[in-house]
């Protein structure tokens, strides 16, 4: 197995699979990456975990087909290191690649390509072409609130759904850590049909995200035996989804509310990210007192002292102490772009609801549900 | 049934019914020692001499300046049931000698070749008296000797083969009886004892003028680090409690170093040990024990020393209180950790003659602090007298020979709760080793620090600051989804029987029908950091505590249940050690700890920094 190829295009790919190939793993061929030739003018570059698998395809001049494996990040490190514009590989005896630039000659350890995960084949799933941007505010707006608990399937990822239904087609995105709760929908023109609905795990989440952050206008999304695939020019990325039940989250968003602040959006967000620098390090815990046409936002911690803040707000309702955590309002509220937000309460233990004041519920809305502390 | 099988019914010849009662009393040559040096401790004796061979089972030998016996004092001690200690069952009630029952020496006689030698001031000569299994060899005949006593065991068990047979090796015995020495030591260190076996001197304290003295020279093979022992002391409810306290790097796997000493008597008793080892509380490491010399002393009308045939148990008419008085005795040392003060030669601080109250103490953290509870500075005070810091005497500790390059651990002292602010956030940070051990230099000092174990300190420290006077409920999260626990029977159990704790602690678990509960609030582990991962899913999390409960709950009061708890969820979220930490986390970390009431010992007792000044340092590089 032989080709020629240009560096840019290779190390791009080389790239990616870097940040996939798992030098960690406890099979050493994880942490390899794939090469191998497509027809007569193009190789894959292909890296793996078991569950995020990323392929690339460069044009390149075959000169004997076949393919090869060593290791992502050496490689990677290799070929950008190297002089010039081209390069060749080729397998030699027991495994070994040689790289060859002008006057470098690299001979690195190998393993066996046929030894190498199979690929998700990309041929059988039927692609979706969506706004990348459309996506990527979802993912933003629903990550932080994902479980970072890998142990616990169901919350360790997005809810992604989709009504597939044409050019009004509204995909939703939900996550929780079983303390709060995000949940965001938007108009995604094309989107496909998801319903019941899959979870994408954070992890595969986090590669989509940075994939989307590189992509054009628009990719190419699909969903394929337990899969997501997300395409843009030559990479295909695809993650296979959490096996698991979302918790029923409607269920949890409360309907009314006894209370209602409407308050502007930035001073709000400044004031809890202001109190709460004297909240201790990573506790965060503040209270908000409510009264009429005002919310006062508290901090007290032994160490370091107190805080407090006073926002006019527009209130009409009764008395109310709450507390929280501070980080949570402050993740949704981070994700929320309108002047003023709604602060939806019931009781000083039920759960709050935090949207923005302009937005009707409905297609394209965003809510947050955060549970309160007890201090 | 044919009447010649039937049992018949007989009075025992007293060899044989002695040599039964001797079963109870001698088990092995070790509590011949004991009854021996006993009686000595009973007739006043200010010298004790034991010697034994063959781990006791040739010849056990014990020899005092006591009081002595006439000729018919000692024809009578040989006597079951013979005693000049108690005359009524009520001086029992008053009872301030070892003995009291007439039983170990006719007891001893019975099971060995026996021979008593003694002499009372008033007589000219002593008297000798033999007895072989129990049998006299003769009459009394007189002798010639000191005032006192001497009593010589041979042979052992030679009348009683099955007890021989179970005898250990002759190291394990002779152990034994230094043991049993060493116990007697201890409660009586104006006694001078000595123990030999065979050409060997085994053991030999000369009088020692208190219990601290004793205790540190009887212990010192035992004392692994610091060669130092701890001061406790304390009365409650008519309990006096005095305690010798090693530090908790001393600790053991058994209470083999735990000598619990009532009214001047070694005694077993898990109560006691269990009041020990809570005093310690969590600097102890978890299923540890101390090294510790327990003294109760309490009116002898309310202990029941009569509950044990070799004297090894007693009862408390009271044992609430001794309990309270044993653990608050201990805890209030203990809390101070006395232990952390730097010890060892280069290390001792004395205070100059000058150093009063009010006046800057010098302080092992080296800067100068303010003394007992003086809020002003000194020259205010005291005008016209010179105010320099006053120099810090390092003197040698005479007691300790010329030690090893010593790492000292370091800390503050009983009178000074904690470093100065800006102790540790001073230190200049010189890198990791081991990706284990901060390395700072602090004055002139090199300072190791235990990245572990004081981030689980700070994590600690924190969980109590966050409770404030500890009667806080910790904060606590509402889950937004609550999970719904099938509990095995036990845990339920558990969950109704320790509601309040788990309620402070901040779970919210309502009954939901039979061993289903629904758990609706967890403590709010986010200040945990990186580690509360674990503790994401809250069932994991009310696990861990279970588990904790169940293992040490019953004993505890809620108040050290919970810290128990804390402790350990502090330790499962922390920097390990292993863990790469760069400058700005090593040095957030030595800031926070400023931050917290740092007592240098991560909750499971390990200290967290060792330091090593500069002298040693060149001593060790013959630089002085
Ligand atoms: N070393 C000694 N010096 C003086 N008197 C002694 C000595 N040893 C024993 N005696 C006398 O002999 C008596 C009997 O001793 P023995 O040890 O058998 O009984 P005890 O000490 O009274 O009670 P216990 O069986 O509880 O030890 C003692 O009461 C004491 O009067
Ligand atoms: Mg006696």
């Amino acid at each position: 197995m032989e080709f020629k190829i240009e560096k840019a295009p290779l190390l791009e790919g080389l790239y990616y699979a870097q940040g996939i190939a798992d030098r960690k793993a406890t099979m050493p061929i994880l942490a390899n990456v794939l090469l191998r030739t497509e027809g007569p003018d193009r190789v894959v570059v292909a890296a793996t975990d078991l569950n995020i698998t990323v392929t690339t395809e460069i044009p390149c001049e075959v000169i004997s087909e076949g393919g090869l494996t060593v290791g992502a990040k050496h490689l990677h490190d290799i070929v950008k290191s190297l002089p010039g514009e081209r390069l060749g590989i080729r397998r030699t005896e027991n495994q070994y690649a040689e790289i060859t630039a002008g006057k470098v000659n690299y001979r690195m350890v190998g393993l066996a390509d046929r030894d190498f995960p199979r690929l998700p084949n990309h041929r059988e799933v039927s692609f979706a072409r969506v706004e990348s941007a459309v996506l990527r505010d979802m993912v933003a707006k629903t990550f932080f609130s994902i479980s970072t608990d890998e142990t616990r399937y169901h919350l360790n990822g997005v809810l992604f759904e989709c009504d597939g239904n044409g050019d009004k087609a509204l995909a939703r995105m939900v996550s929780t850590d079983g303390h709060r709760l995000s949940k965001c929908e938007r108009l995604l023109p094309g989107g496909p049909r998801v319903s019941p609905g899959v979870l994408i795990p954070r992890k595969g989440l986090m590669e989509l995200r940075r994939a989307l952050e590189g992509a054009d206008t628009h990719v190419e999304i699909g969903f394929h035996q337990g899969h997501v695939f997300l395409r843009s020019r030559g990479t295909a990325l695809s993650v296979k989804l959490n096996d698991a039940q979302f918790p029923p989250y409607e269920q949890v968003i409360p309907r009314e509310h006894e209370r209602l602040i409407v308050a502007p959006r930035d001073a709000l967000l400044d004031a809890l990210k202001r109190i709460s620098l004297i909240a201790s390090d990573k506790t965060w815990g503040i209270r908000l007192s409510m009264d009429k046409g005002t919310l006062r936002i508290e901090s007290d911690n032994p160490d370091l002292g107190q805080g407090r803040e006073e926002l006019d707000v527009s209130y009409g309702g009764s008395d109310m102490t709450i507390g929280f955590n501070a980080r949570y309002l402050i993740d949704i509220l981070g994700e929320i772009d309108t002047p003023q937000v709604r602060l939806e309460l019931n009781g000083e233990l039920d759960p709050a609801l935090l949207r923005p004041a302009e937005e009707k519920p409905g297609p394209g809305s965003y809510l947050g549900v955060v549970m309160p502390m007890r201090l | 049934m044919p009447s010649q099988s039937r049992p018949r019914i007989a009075v025992l010849p007293p060899e044989l019914a002695n040599q039964i009662a001797a079963g109870e009393v001698v088990e092995r040559p070790a509590s011949v020692v004991k009854e021996l040096c006993e009686n000595s401790i009973d007739a006043g004796a200010r010298r004790i001499e034991v010697e034994i061979d063959r781990g006791g089972l040739g010849l056990i030998r014990v020899t005092d300046d006591g009081c002595g016996m006439t000729e018919e004092e000692a024809q009578l001690s040989l006597l079951r049931h013979a005693t000049s200690k108690l005359h009524r069952i009520e001086d029992l009630l008053s009872l301030h000698s070892l003995g009291f029952r007439g039983e170990a020496l006719p007891s001893i006689a019975a099971v060995s070749r026996f021979r008593l030698v003694t002499r009372t001031a008033l007589d000219e000569g002593a008297v000798c008296l033999e007895v072989e299994g129990g049998r006299p060899c003769g009459p009394p005949r007189p002798a010639s000797a000191p005032v006192g006593t001497q009593v010589e065991v041979r042979d052992l068990f030679y009348n009683v083969p099955a007890r021989l047979k179970f005898m250990k090796g002759q190291a394990t015995e002779i152990a034994h009886a230094a043991e049993a020495v060493l116990r007697l030591a201890l409660a009586y260190p104006e006694v001078h004892l000595r123990l030999r076996s065979g050409t060997r001197e085994v053991l030999d304290l000369p009088p020692h003028p208190d219990r601290m003295e004793r205790a540190q020279a009887a212990l010192r093979t035992r004392l692994r680090e610091h060669t130092t022992l701890y001061a406790a002391a304390g009365e409650q409810d008519g309990i006096r409690v005095e305690a010798q306290l090693g530090a908790p790097s001393e600790a053991t796997a058994t209470p083999r170093n735990v000598f619990l000493l009532v009214n001047g008597r070694f005694v077993r008793d898990r109560s006691l040990l269990h009041a020990v080892v809570t005093g310690y509380g969590e600097q102890l490491p978890e299923g540890r024990y101390p090294l510790c010399v327990l003294h109760v002393t309490l009116p002898p009308g309310e202990v029941d020393v009569n509950v044990h045939p070799q004297k090894l148990e007693v009862r408390f008419q009271r044992p609430h209180e001794v309990y309270a008085a044993v653990r608050h005795t201990i805890g209030r040392t203990a809390l101070a950790a006395p232990w952390i003060l730097p010890q060892g030669p280069a290390r001792v601080y004395h205070l100059g003659a000058a150093a009063r109250a009010g006046e800057p103490v010098p302080s092992p953290y080296g800067e100068p602090r303010s003394g007992h509870g003086a809020q002003v500075s000194a020259p205010q005070i005291h005008p016209g007298v010179e105010h320099q810091l006053s120099p810090v005497v390092m003197e040698p500790d005479r007691r300790c020979p010329q030690p090893m390059l010593r790492f000292q651990v370091l800390s503050s002292e009983q009178s000074e709760p904690a470093p100065p602010r800006r102790f540790f956030s001073a230190m200049n940070y010189l890198g990791q080793f081991q990706r284990t051990y901060l390395v700072c230099e602090h004055e002139h000092d090199l300072v190791l620090i235990d990245q572990h174990a004081a981030h689980e300190r700070l994590l600690f420290e924190r969980l109590r600051a966050a409770r404030a006077d500890g009667s806080a409920p910790l904060r606590s999260q509402r889950l937004l989804l609550p999970v719904q626990l099938e509990l095995e029977p036990a845990q339920a159990a558990l969950v109704q029987e320790e509601t309040e704790t788990l309620a402070r602690l901040g779970f919210e678990l309502v009954p939901f029908g039979g061993r289903s509960f629904v758990l609706q609030a967890v403590p709010d582990v986010a200040a945990f950091g990186r580690g509360a991962r674990t503790y994401q899913d809250p069932a994991n999390l009310l696990q861990r505590v279970l588990d904790e409960l169940s293992e040490h709950g019953r004993s505890e009061t809620v108040q050290a249940r919970i810290e128990r708890v804390l402790a350990t969820v502090a330790c499962h979220s922390v920097v390990r050690a292993g863990d790469v930490l760069d400058e700005p986390k090593a040095r957030a970390l030595l800031s926070a700890m400023d931050e917290v009431d740092f007592v240098p010992h991560c909750p499971h007792g390990r200290p967290v920094l060792v330091r090593l000044s500069l002298a040693e340092i060149e001593r060790r590089f013959g630089r002085t």
